[in-house]
């Protein structure tokens, strides 16, 4: 009877073994989720798709610029980002460029839209409304590369200032890049360049970069006022600890880098002043 | 492998009879006659065979009597080939010219290179060589009013260039479809020098795409 009884409540060995397996995870992952609840989700492997329309107006000196760009992101594929450039450029010298604009942005996520939950947990603030103004310096210094095979090389170095005016934050992004250009005719019918774009805060986060953006780049000139392009790039963004979390003393800061993959199409349209 | 260039405008009728005569000179001009190169003197009458050249910075006004001028741009020189009452033909050897045609004269005006031919119906052109890209220069050619027919000799192709448009033979071999060009708004046309400067102080440079002036965000 006992042995009857005791045979009937046995756990077959490979449930006992898969519930060991449970509880050893979770033992050893729980620090780690605990940890993790706090810090903005990184998910691997995500691929991002941005666009722009861009209308450039062509004067010998000035280049006035109108810039719409957007962006669907996360794995959800969200539309959140997007901006309006408008400014120009000025050539101040035959390498040299200098430029001026005023951007309104909606839908950027900043370290402090990472906000608590009346749940005691953190999500992203829904920034799809918010509307920011920035002031931008552009001042962009380009030389020729004729001694590289082809020689219609161009090395620019682009570096902006950027100024915003909801949170203060400043920013100082610098990008070198170095362009083929596909000439025929005397004119050019495609770019093919590779870059490097870098945003380095300079009164907020606690990362160096806080945004790296390596790319590949082709451009095919359709005509003379019209462009086609596309990018490929491996983002890296690092968030760094919010506010919110920050104000819960049971959480430790952090900084933590988020890693898409951003696949950008455009239209550039030029006219002649 | 040689064409011919000439900048050709036809009138049906010839009034007068025309002799070149040099009306204005900045610089270094030099006439070439009689087998030398000689500095050249204001209201210095050229006859055919005579060449002019002009130095850096130099410019210069030749007057084809009755059927127009030509101005040369520095560091230019071309030959007048035939300046008769019915016909005005000039020939571009170096550098460029910027060449008006007067309503009145009704005969043929030519200017010439040596690589394609271009028939001119019209009243004020200019012409120049540009950068040598391939195995021969680039001949530009900008029209200020009227029209110009531009043909390939060797093929036959014909393109016309309407008032304020340009187009770019290049290596003097191939035809580019007519537009306007921003660089051709700084062209000084001006031939009368009461009426202001004539120097011309384009620079050609600036008809071929500036790679550091390519910005796309």
């Amino acid at each position: 009877m006992t042995r009857c009884r005791y045979h009937r409540t046995t756990v077959p060995p490979e449930a006992r073994a898969l519930f060991a397996a449970t509880l050893l995870a979770t033992i050893l992952l729980a620090p780690t989720l605990s940890a993790g609840e706090h810090r903005p989700p990184t998910p691997s492997g995500v691929t991002e798709i941005g666009g722009h329309a861009r209308l450039f107006l062509r004067d010998p000196r000035f280049d006035p610029m109108l810039s719409l760009d957007w962006r669907f992101e996360d794995e959800a594929f969200e539309f959140r980002r997007r901006s309006l450039t408008a400014g120009t450029y000025y050539r101040i010298h035959d390498n040299v460029k200098i430029g001026g604009f005023y951007r309104l942005q909606a839908g950027m996520r900043h370290d402090d839209d990472w906000v608590s939950t009346d749940g005691g947990g953190f999500e992203w603030e829904d920034t799809r409304e918010r509307w920011e103004h920035l002031l931008i310096a552009d001042i962009s210094p380009r030389f020729l590369f004729d001694f590289l095979p082809g020689e219609d090389w161009v090395f620019q170095w682009k570096n902006r200032y950027h100024y915003n005016f909801f949170n203060g934050h400043q920013t100082l992004q610098t990008r070198p890049t170095l362009t083929y250009f596909l000439i025929r005719d005397r004119e050019p019918l495609w770019n093919f360049g590779a870059g490097w774009d870098l945003s380095i805060p300079l009164n907020f986060g606690d990362s160096f970069i806080y945004r790296s953006y390596p790319y590949l780049h082709a451009l095919y000139h359709a005509s003379r006022s019209v462009k086609l392009d596309a990018a490929l790039a491996l983002e890296s963004v690092t968030w760094s600890t919010s506010r919110d979390v920050a104000d819960a003393p049971s959480h430790d800061d952090y900084t933590t880098t988020y890693r898409p993959v951003v696949f950008t199409l455009g239209g550039i349209f030029s006219v002649d002043l | 492998m040689f064409f011919a260039v000439a900048l050709l405008l036809y009138f049906p009728v010839v009034l007068f009879a025309a002799d070149a005569t040099l009306v204005y000179i900045l610089g270094t001009v030099e006439v070439f006659q009689d087998g030398t190169w000689q500095s050249a003197d204001f209201g210095e009458e050229l006859s055919q065979g005579d060449r002019v050249r002009t130095g850096t910075g130099s410019t210069a006004i030749v007057e084809l009597a009755h059927a127009g001028e030509l101005k040369l741009r520095e560091e230019s020189e071309v030959m007048i080939e035939r300046a008769d009452a019915g016909t005005a033909r000039t020939r571009l050897t170096v550098g460029g010219v910027f060449a008006r045609v007067r309503q009145a004269f009704t005969g043929v005006f030519e200017v010439q290179s040596e690589t394609v031919v271009a028939g001119v119906r019209g009243t004020e052109f200019f012409t120049a060589f540009g950068r040598t890209v391939e195995d021969a220069p680039d001949l530009w050619l900008c029209v200020n009013s009227g029209e110009v027919q531009v043909e390939l000799i060797g093929t036959g192709e014909k393109r016309t260039v309407g008032a304020g448009e340009g187009i770019n033979i290049l290596s003097g071999r191939r035809l580019t479809d007519p537009r306007r060009y921003r660089w051709t708004l700084d062209l000084n046309w001006n031939m009368d020098p009461e009426a202001g400067p004539v120097f011309d102080e384009t620079d050609l440079d600036a008809a071929y795409s500036d790679l550091l002036d390519q910005d796309y965000d």
